[in-house]
């Protein structure tokens, strides 16, 4: 009978095991705890409260809104996000003469911090701003908006800001796929007499699934997560109209009301739990091997 | 002999090595350095610049070399939970500046804090019944008796310009926004962008209100006897508010211009009022040499105009009781409450200091009226916010909502009384 041989002992991996269930594993099991308490600032005791937080989280309209502006601008980025960084790829991978300065310039906004993004549309989406003035200059002043006041369009102001940020990002996830793609596919069906639009929908689109994949449950997790572009253009304003989860988590922890943000937060990671999973599941069962 | 010599020697050095060894860790001991912490946030600092003046610390840090004093600041928003999670945790700096009222609900300070009612420096004070907490015992020392107050500041030499008088009723007030507003100007600049500056409007209007009307009104919403949503003067205060917005006498902009936007527009000349307080008029008037600037009392209420805001008693400072250094943290208090710092810290901003023998301030034109019109008289009222127990944040959320046209003003307040309640609730008040 042969014996199986490790070239490392299994008791190698405990301190990494260690540091993980007590960095990670350890506060997560603890804050869905919490959820379930009334654990607020000032209060000497923490009592059980079962599924309070979470019935005020359904309850409550502001955070019923919070919840709908984060779908909302999850659908929004992961779209704008990848229809741009797929354009742009398609065209920065071809023979174009610059196309080495233009994928610097369309991944250079993804490297600046978002707090710096955010200092810099605020004036520019102002009523009076650079883009309002701008949009009047060229004969456009229908197109006028108070871009971060409007509550009807503020999350699509935010959005429009992210995906400005890190198409560049996604752009280069799908460059990647698409130099991974033999041109010999290419050569074979312009042989076969296949068009430009049939070689995208044949052998491009199939062929950049995995990047496809890759770039969706980013953008998905991303648009779901989101907090920094919220919080450095609106803080969640005017009033609640552009409050997402995460920055109502972190206003509820600000405030002391550590119970409930931490209902919030367990709120935020099932939804991602939920939305990413089969996602990623049905997407990979699509995924082309060269 | 020699025996006994070499012992008697070898006893003696030993002494002399273990004293010689004491004293120098003595020495050590004097000469550690210390840090003391003093946390604030900016907005505190920038109000009241005479406590936190550079020649006063440089002169204790020369006086007590072995301390060296650090200023923590705080964003605004997040001052108040960093302050109690640091209290809560047992990790508090060594002295917190915090406003009185506040600091008592918020801060706890009757359990937090040091009694400092039997310190030396409590007998050098000009009025220590301010500084009373509602247990009778002193907690903290604030630099300056209240002067100064909130109320519409305007730009005076535009008044003159189109010949209008201080309105002193709602009307009159309607009457000069129609007439500046005919001449092109934007009578009211609301810079409501941050969140905390509209609530000037309601903190000055609600407590002018209940001061005057219903001086029990605080006591009973704190107790949950009545309902935010069942006071009608509180709604037609917010009404007014935004019929102002809504008939065009403020700027179409309101939520996108914030508090330091202040500056230019009403330099501009295109504005002619905005809300603040004294410390908004002073920074105005320093900005801009050529025009006069001046505040005047809401005229939202009948017989309001006679009366102008006052905030609580400005920041106390505070000494934890999980202080890491208690004695020093006495000694910077004891330092500062001399004729001698008060007197340099004028330097900083003009202040009524709160030490006897310190020498009276040296107002300025506008602020010397302020103080003989109103604070010294006693024409004042106290804001609504000194009485709040909870966090306000929410409700300062939701004047924005009725900006942005989410929230009828009925709404703002009906919405704050379910918030007002979960708030309460969370933070163990009876009959909520």
């Amino acid at each position: 009978m042969k014996r199986k041989v490790h070239l490392y002992s299994y008791w190698l991996i405990v301190p990494a095991l260690l540091i993980f269930g007590i960095f990670f594993v350890f506060p997560s099991v603890y804050g869905v705890y919490y959820s379930f308490t009334d654990w607020t600032i000032g209060k000497d005791s923490i009592s059980f409260v079962g599924l309070k937080n979470y019935i005020s989280i359904l309850e409550s309209s502001e955070l019923k809104l919070a919840i709908y502006n984060t779908f909302l601008y999850a659908i929004v980025v992961v779209i704008g996000k990848n229809v741009n960084g797929l354009l742009l790829a398609l065209a920065v991978n071809t023979d174009l003469k610059l196309k080495g300065y233009f994928r610097v310039i369309f991944f250079l906004p993804c490297v600046i911090s978002t707090i710096i993004i955010g200092l810099v549309f605020v004036p520019i989406l102002h009523p009076n701003g650079i883009l309002n003035v701008f949009l009047g200059k060229i004969g456009l002043g229908f197109l006028q908006q108070s871009w971060l006041v409007d509550r009807k369009i503020v999350m699509f102001s935010i959005a429009a800001v992210s995906i400005w940020q890190w198409t560049g990002y996604h752009m280069v996830v799908y460059l990647a796929g698409l130099q991974g793609i033999s041109t010999s596919y290419y050569d074979a069906a312009k042989i076969d007499g296949a068009s430009a639009l049939q070689r995208f929908r044949y052998i491009t689109f199939p062929m950049l699934a995995p990047a496809f994949n890759i770039n969706m449950l980013l953008s998905m997790i991303g648009g779901l997560k989101v907090f920094s572009e919220p919080y450095a253009l609106t803080n969640g304003g005017p009033g609640n109209a552009s409050q997402v989860i995460a920055l109502e988590v972190f206003s509820k922890f600000g405030r002391g009301q550590w119970g409930l943000g931490t209902a919030l937060n367990v709120t935020l990671t099932i939804f991602v739990s939920i939305i990413c999973v089969p996602v990623l599941y049905n997407m990979r069962k699509r995924e082309v091997e060269e | 002999m020699k025996k006994r010599f070499t012992k008697l020697i070898g006893i003696s050095l030993s002494v002399m090595m273990s004293v010689t060894g004491m004293s120098a860790m003595a020495v050590h001991a004097d000469e550690k350095d210390v840090t003391l912490t003093i946390e604030a946030s900016q907005e505190i600092v920038n109000n009241i610049p005479y406590a936190f003046y550079d020649e006063n610390i440089a002169a204790f840090e020369a006086q007590y070399p072995n301390i060296k004093v650090e200023l923590v600041l705080n964003p605004d928003a997040q001052n108040t939970s960093i302050l109690q999670t640091k209290l809560a945790s047992g990790q508090p700096s060594d002295l917190i500046c915090y406003n009185k009222v506040a600091a008592e609900n918020e801060l706890e300070v009757v359990k937090n804090c040091v009694d400092l009612s039997n310190e030396a420096f409590v007998d050098r004070l000009e009025n220590k019944d301010i500084l009373v907490a509602p247990d009778g015992n002193i907690y903290g020392f604030a630099y300056a008796i209240k002067t100064g107050g909130m109320g519409v500041v305007y730009n005076k030499t535009l008044f003159e310009e189109k010949g209008l008088e201080v309105p002193k009723t709602y009307d009159e007030f309607l009457a000069v926004c129609e007439a500046l507003k005919a001449d092109g100007i934007t009578p009211f600049y609301g810079p409501f962008k941050d969140v905390w500056t509209f609530q000037m409007w309601t903190s000055s209007t609600w407590g002018y209100y209940v001061g005057q009307n219903e001086p029990d009104l605080w006591d009973k919403l704190n107790a949950n006897e009545i309902g935010w949503d069942e006071i009608p003067a509180f709604q037609d205060s917010l009404e007014k508010a935004y019929a102002l917005y809504e008939d065009g006498y403020m700027q179409e902009t309101v939520l996108s211009d914030d508090y330091n936007s202040i500056t230019a527009a009403m330099g501009s000349g295109e504005y002619a009022m905005t809300v603040g307080s004294n410390t908004t008029v002073r920074d105005l008037l320093n900005a801009h040499e050529n025009i006069v600037f001046d505040m005047f009392p809401y005229p939202v209420y009948e017989g309001e105009d006679e009366y102008i805001t006052i905030s609580q008693l400005d920041a106390e400072f505070f000494i934890p009781k999980d202080a890491k250094h208690i004695d020093e943290a006495k000694l910077f208090l004891d330092f500062m409450v001399q004729p001698e710092q008060a007197d340099r810290a004028q330097a900083a901003a003009s202040f009524v200091p709160n030490v006897k023998g310190a020498k009276a301030p040296e107002f300025d034109d506008f602020e010397g009226r302020l103080y003989e019109e109103y604070n010294k008289t006693g024409k004042t009222v106290l804001e609504m916010n000194a009485y709040m127990k909870v966090d306000l944040n929410d409700l300062w959320v939701y004047f924005q909502d009725m900006f942005a046209g989410a929230k009828t003003p009925a709404e703002v307040l009906s919405t704050w009384d379910g918030t007002f309640e979960e708030l309460m609730s969370a933070k163990g008040f009876e009959n909520f």
